[in-house]
């Protein structure tokens, strides 16, 4: 059996990590209610996030639902197994009921959510959002090794820990207590130099431990030889070897990171300006623009070998050029570009959902309408009174996302008035209609409604609820066709 | 080594019954017949299945023997046997299940049980109200709630029993009284169900299958299918939902 499952921590007590991670832990299970937010965990490998949580469950009695990665899984299954889970009571592995009024809680823990494949289903981490939102009703932890490789708005609606990689002392004190318990007696220095290798990772170090003491009763400091681990780098490792050193193995650390030189570059141009001065700065932008150089002739020939060129420049070359390294902790900025490229989509798409609208509504090609209609449109609904702006939002049909989009915080005050005064949009079948009988009220009611919802359309029943509206006979939100 | 044979019916139902909620599980072939349970890695339900020796053709065991088996493979294979055909299931020896119907010899390898989830105690639970009926007369009012809620309650009083959905803007009410139940004990009970489950649930069972509901009032219920002319008895045991105050 794996030392690291044999010893993983059954209490709270038992768990090795800071006082605050645990009392924030502690606090956020004792206060726990229906609709709070879930639990984040981040942090490195192997300091014991996941052993938290299950810690976390067994000492408050809690039922333990893991999503792990060596299940095989999709967002189709997560989806499945915490949105059952999360709102039904548990029958436990024991076949026993648990009642969440008795105070019989069910864990749910989603390990390594930064790690799920994302290719398969984009739209996965947007429905676990939705779930969120839901309020779930049953705790949920969610585990991650990059808490920014997951969209802000799920780390929004999550209460964040963060984990630090374990010191050497802790480690050592947990590799002196399962040799204790095997029975094995251990020189303090090996113990030393495993906890040293592993490098904050508590369950590389129990690992290693296992294998060069596992079945002897005595460990000596030249029984360990374990083979130089190569710990797991992050950007911002590597960024702080960039620009604090001058050691030129960084070339080999950036080459270990999960990112692209295409990537990579962004990082260190955003961060460069925060560190370099003068005319370090000057000519470290000269080196970085050459690498660039290169990058962009991998592009346009494919010919991947230079990307070799282009790391070296980006790191390396970046690094030389210094003359002496900025003293003091930096904190390194994410690149603002990748943000500014997503805002523009954003920004694009919303134009053209405004568009569209504004098309079908006033007769006309989404060309045309932005030629003529849109700076028109914009214009009256920011200058006009709030009546009369509000009409036009109910005419066009605007949400509330789209009006603000257009006006900006006057878009509340409109969207209020026309929830008020009931403003809808009137599709010209039903404006017919109304000459041939006058049994319509019920139908404008709905659509008044319609327009309600519209403008906050928050949380998965609202979402299904016009999808299931789609499919009804009298319904004129054609927007929802497109 | 066991040898059994039964109808390709029985396997069909066998399988599907546990592959609602798991896709693997062991299976016990006990003196007594063959048995199987588990709970979903949701923890929100648990199936149990019961075959009877009578309802087997043939039923050779030389001892009480259990096998972990990949469901959903022997659930997809079983689909192309046709109700009446035999199936003869082997496993001679600790590595293989062997599947044999008309000229087709299938075989799977069979996971070591104790690689399999924990299985389940059956829980003891006090349920006051009982419901027999028509598992066919269920399903339809549970495939009617599926296009109206994500959650349905199951309300037992006096009056009868009902199942109540309740959308947005519609709601959906399924009401049998006494006299058109099968058996009915007017035991008060209340709990909300999820849909998603019980849809699952019924795919089992057609019309002409005795369904029992045994139900309580924020609590689990069981719900027992008797299947292929009682040959076959699957029971369902669901947690309620946590009802938002």
């Amino acid at each position: 059996m794996l030392w690291v499952e044999k010893y993983r921590p059954k209490k709270l007590e038992d768990v090795v990590a800071s006082k605050d991670i645990l009392q924030k832990v502690t606090l956020w299970a004792k206060k726990w209610k229906p609709g709070q937010k879930p639990l984040l965990l981040a942090g490195p490998p192997g300091v014991g996030k996941t052993s938290l949580a299950v810690a976390l469950a067994n000492s408050l009695g809690w039922e333990v639902v893991e999503l792990n990665a060596s299940d095989q899984r999709n967002w189709q299954i997560i989806q499945r197994i915490v949105g059952e889970g999360a709102f039904n009571e548990t029958i436990s592995d024991e076949g026993e009921f648990l009642s969440s009024a008795h105070g019989r809680m069910k864990l749910i823990i989603l390990d390594e959510v930064d790690n799920i494949h994302k290719k398969e289903d984009t739209g996965g981490e947007a429905a676990l959002v939705r779930l969120i939102k839901r309020k779930p009703a049953q705790p949920v932890v969610l585990i991650a090794n990059d808490p920014y490789r997951l969209s802000p708005e799920l780390r929004r609606l999550c209460e964040m820990v963060n984990f630090r990689r374990l010191t050497k002392n802790q480690i050592v004190k947990v590799l002196e207590k399962i040799c204790i318990a095997e029975g094995i007696k251990a020189d303090k220095r090996a113990l030393m130099s495993i906890a040293e290798n592993a490098g904050g990772d508590l369950r590389a170090a129990i690992n290693d431990l296992q294998a060069v003491a596992e079945g002897k009763d005595e460990l000596k400091l030249e029984d360990v030889v374990v083979g130089k681990r190569t710990q797991e780098k992050d950007i911002f490792k590597v960024l702080q070897a960039i620009f604090k050193t001058k050691n030129p193995a960084v070339y080999n650390d950036a080459m270990l990171l999960d990112e692209s030189p295409e990537d990579i570059i962004h990082w260190v141009d955003e961060n460069l300006p925060l560190e370099y001065s003068g005319k370090d700065l000057a000519v470290a932008y000269n080196v970085l623009s050459k690498a660039d150089i290169f990058l962009g002739r991998v592009r346009r020939r494919q010919f991947y070998r230079l990307w070799k060129y282009a790391s070296y420049l980006m790191t390396v070359g970046v690094q030389q050029v210094k003359g002496e390294a900025r003293r003091g902790f930096t904190r390194y900025q994410r690149p603002s570009t990748w943000q500014m490229l997503f805002q523009m989509r954003q920004r694009r798409e919303m134009t053209k959902r405004v568009l569209e609208k504004i098309g079908r509504y006033s007769h006309m090609s989404k060309v045309k309408a932005n030629t003529e209609m849109f700076p028109l449109v914009k214009l009256l609904l920011q200058e006009l009174d709030t009546d009369r702006a509000a009409r036009i939002a109910a005419f066009y049909d605007l949400s509330k996302e789209e009006l603000e989009f257009l006006i900006g915080d006057r878009a509340s005050e409109i969207v209020e008035y026309i929830e008020m005064h009931g403003l809808h949009r009137i599709e010209d079948e039903t404006f017919l209609a109304e000459f041939e009988s006058k049994v319509e009220p019920e139908k404008s009611l709905d659509e008044e409604k319609e327009i309600g919802e519209k403008s906050q359309p928050e949380g998965d029943k609202e979402v299904r609820k016009e999808g299931r509206k789609k499919t009804g006979k009298d319904l004129t939100l054609d927007s929802f066709f497109s | 080594m066991i040898d059994v044979i039964m109808t390709g019916e029985v396997l069909k139902t066998v399988t599907r019954a546990v592959v609602a909620l798991v896709s693997e599980a062991r299976m016990h072939f006990l003196e007594k017949g063959l048995h199987s349970r588990a709970v979903d890695p949701a923890n929100v339900a648990m199936v149990i299945v019961d075959v009877p020796r009578d309802s087997f053709e043939v039923y050779n065991i030389d001892e009480e023997k259990t096998v972990g088996v990949d469901m959903d493979r022997v659930f997809d294979i079983s689909k192309s046997i046709s109700a009446k055909d035999l199936v003869e299931l082997s496993v001679q020896d600790e590595s293989t299940l062997r599947i044999k119907f008309g000229s087709v010899e299938y075989k799977v390898a069979l996971i070591d049980p104790s690689a399999i989830r924990k299985e389940p105690k059956i829980p003891e639970l006090e349920l006051p109200a009982k419901i027999v009926i028509d598992a066919g007369e269920f399903k339809k009012a549970i495939a009617a709630a599926d296009k109206i809620s994500d959650h349905v309650v199951f309300k037992s009083d006096r009056d009868g029993f009902k199942i109540e959905a309740r959308g947005d803007v519609d709601s959906i009410m399924f009401q049998m009284s006494e006299t058109e139940l099968i058996e009915f004990n007017g035991g008060e009970a209340r709990s909300m169900f999820s849909v998603d489950y019980l849809k699952e649930f019924c795919k089992v069972a057609g019309s002409g299958d005795l369904l029992t509901i045994h139900l309580g009032t924020n609590y689990p219920v069981r719900l027992v299918f008797e299947l292929v002319g009682g040959k076959t008895r699957v029971e369902y045991i669901l947690a309620p939902r946590i009802e938002a105050e």
